[in-house]
């Protein structure tokens, strides 16, 4: 589902480089990416969703390799394929629940939006718990609803792979595991592959892979890492 | 609405009184133009055409702008007075058709106006309701003023004194209402006509009082009655109201050919006979003056545009500044949800329809004002011919 080969990448003027030799991740696969801040961990799933292109190497999401798409191709294939869940939600303080859900329909025309869209959001929305607060907006909602219908929002696409960057972030520890178990069991109900970021140790349970940026090692969820599999290397250029 | 444009729709109604502060913004700065626009446009549209279907007036020497507005507006005060024998002496030689105009006084605050049965046909007016003034006492009021007074035929209007504080002064003269002109959409809706000399009673030229003919010697009012010559002190009873009972009483002392009009409408029955008279004004060292009210008041409107000149300069730069405040908005706005964009790029939105978004809500705002802006302007322009009459009347 996911196929990197020698991906470079590097910010303008940084220092920093991130190298990744080779990275697969499978359909269905739930993979969390660990590491502390800087590693390259936000950048990796920027990479993933073409938001930004690396310096050299590929990226193919779906079968399809990112980088080579055009700017326009790139947009509509994220918001068609990827489905996104930051960790500040980043919901639109204007809009009710129900159409921050919807939000994907109303900014790319390519989506083929249809009534039954609207009929899934709502479905979502009961799934989520959010029934009762279709009507509400952001500034109405506690963090764990809000996160809820941002999680919404990066389905309601039915994309192929799910990127969640430190979706529990902002969650208290019992949003956390709640909001973790609601991505995984709708990401296992639409057999989509995800991908979150993280630092947070305390969550790395239920996922098939965990991959360590710091270390440069990939590991079965729960094991100690041992250290010889495809590298991801952060480093000092 | 979907799509870019129902975001845009969705965040104006979010943030209402930024929407409604922008857009009020904008509609003031455009409606006031163009409200002036609209009023001075039909103010020269009136003016104009009141003073083209006025071939020519007559007047004291003076200001030619005073006495073409106190003919054509029944504007008070102006201008002094012309004898009555000026009206005769443009009759007189039959060049024209001569109609005296007195306009000195007020019936609850609009303008009384002293003159002849002519005038009627002369300004194409009909009575809507009842009949033309036929004696002492009667008057014609015009359809704004039936309007504003809620008067009808066989009420009565008095007369407003000249100077409140004068007690010892002319009575008020009751009038009887005896119709009301159709709409003309001219000055003579907001005025009440009388017949001349109903109006000189009003002065206080003529008047009527008990018959002390009838009197007994020995009557309180009776000074001295000897031979047919009857003194009389103040205590005799003057009228207020002209009746069939008293209207025989009322009388004038002095030649009428004394008598004031504030302005002669003279019509010429031809462009020599115009030319005659003109000359005739114009030579020697008659104390009168002719004017030609169509040209006084182009030049009146030369001024009025020059001065419309500058209220477009200032208007140009209100909008200007206006708009650099929207534009200042606009820029703090897109630097508060410099996030709010990000994510929408993020998620698969192009920057096209990032801007989209962005012109659509000022797109909407502009929609709104534009359409408050044309209503307003509508509105101006539906009332404007009634204020600019009443500018015009009313401003004694």
């Amino acid at each position: 589902m996911i196929q990197i080969e020698n991906l470079k990448f590097q910010y303008p003027r940084a220092e920093f480089m991130l190298r990744l030799p080779r990275l697969v991740v499978e359909a269905g696969q739930r993979v969390a990416i660990v590491g502390p801040s800087g590693c390259g961990k936000t950048t990796l799933l920027n990479l993933i969703s073409g938001i930004t292109l690396p310096l050299a190497g590929t990226v193919q999401v779906c079968g399809e390799e990112v980088s080579a798409m055009s700017d326009a191709s790139r947009r509509n294939f994220r918001i068609a394929k990827i489905g996104m869940v930051f960790q500040q939600f980043e919901l639109v303080e204007y809009l009710d629940v129900l159409n921050n859900i919807l939000l994907p329909f109303s900014i790319n025309s390519t989506l083929p939006g249809s009534s039954g869209m609207r009929c899934r959001a709502i479905e979502f929305a009961e799934a989520m718990g959010l029934k009762e607060k279709l009507t509400r907006r952001p500034a109405q909602l506690s963090q764990g609803e809000q996160q809820r219908v941002a999680i919404c929002r990066a389905l309601i696409t039915e994309p192929g792979v799910v990127l969640a960057d430190e979706p529990t972030g902002n969650l208290d520890p019992e949003n956390k595991r709640r909001i973790l178990d609601l991505i995984f069991q709708l990401a296992e109900k639409q057999n989509q592959t995800l991908v979150v970021v993280t630092h947070d140790m305390g969550i790395l349970s239920g996922f098939d892979r965990v991959v360590d940026f710091e270390k440069m090692r990939f590991s079965k969820a729960g094991e100690k890492s041992s250290g010889s599999v495809d590298s991801a290397v952060g480093d000092q250029a | 609405m979907k799509g870019p444009l129902g975001l845009a729709w969705r965040y104006v109604l979010f943030h209402k009184a930024k929407s409604l502060i922008l857009v009020a913004c904008i509609v003031l700065t455009t409606i006031l133009p163009v409200a002036v626009k609209l009023l001075v446009w039909q103010f020269d549209q009136k003016i104009v055409a009141r003073a083209a279907s006025t071939p020519s007036v007559v007047g004291a020497k003076g200001s030619s702008l005073d006495l073409v507005l106190s003919a054509l507006y029944f504007k008070q005060g102006a201008v002094e007075p012309v004898s009555y024998a000026e009206v005769e002496q443009a009759r007189g030689d039959g060049l024209a058709t001569a109609i005296p105009l007195h306009c000195m006084f007020t019936a609850m605050d609009y303008p009384v106006v002293g003159t002849s049965l002519e005038y009627f046909d002369y300004r194409d007016l009909g009575v809507g309701d009842g009949t033309l003034f036929v004696s002492l006492g009667d008057c014609v009021v015009g359809h704004k003023v039936a309007e504003m007074l809620s008067v009808n035929v066989g009420d009565q209007l008095i007369s407003d004194r000249a100077n409140v504080l004068d007690l010892a002064g002319q009575s008020p003269l009751k009038l009887k209402v005896v119709g009301v002109l159709g709409a003309s959409r001219t000055p003579d809706d907001w005025a009440v006509f009388v017949d001349l000399k109903t109006a000189w009673i009003i002065q206080g030229l003529g008047h009527g009082h008990q018959d002390l003919n009838k009197e007994s010697p020995d009557s309180p009012v009776l000074i001295a009655s000897d031979s047919g010559r009857i003194i009389a002190n103040r205590g005799v009873v003057s009228y207020i109201e002209i009746t069939d009972e008293n209207v025989d009483s009322f009388h004038f002392h002095g030649d009428t050919d004394e008598f004031p009009v504030t302005a002669v409408l003279v019509s010429a029955n031809g462009f020599k006979e115009e030319t005659i008279l003109q000359g005739r004004y114009e030579s020697g060292d008659s104390e009168v003056q002719f004017v030609r009210p169509e040209i006084v008041v182009r030049d009146l409107m030369t001024i009025v545009f020059q001065v419309n000149r500058f209220f477009n300069a200032n208007a140009i730069l209100i909008g200007g500044s206006t708009a650099m405040l929207l534009i200042l908005v606009v820029l703090l706005s897109l630097r508060l949800r410099k996030r709010e964009m990000e994510t929408m790029f993020r998620l698969g939105c192009s920057r096209g329809t990032i801007v989209w978004l962005q012109v659509g809500e000022m797109g909407i705002i502009f929609g709104v004002a534009m359409v408050l802006v044309l209503l307003g302007s509508t509105w101006v322009w539906s009332v404007s011919g009634d204020i600019v009459e009443s500018l015009l009347v009313n401003s004694r």
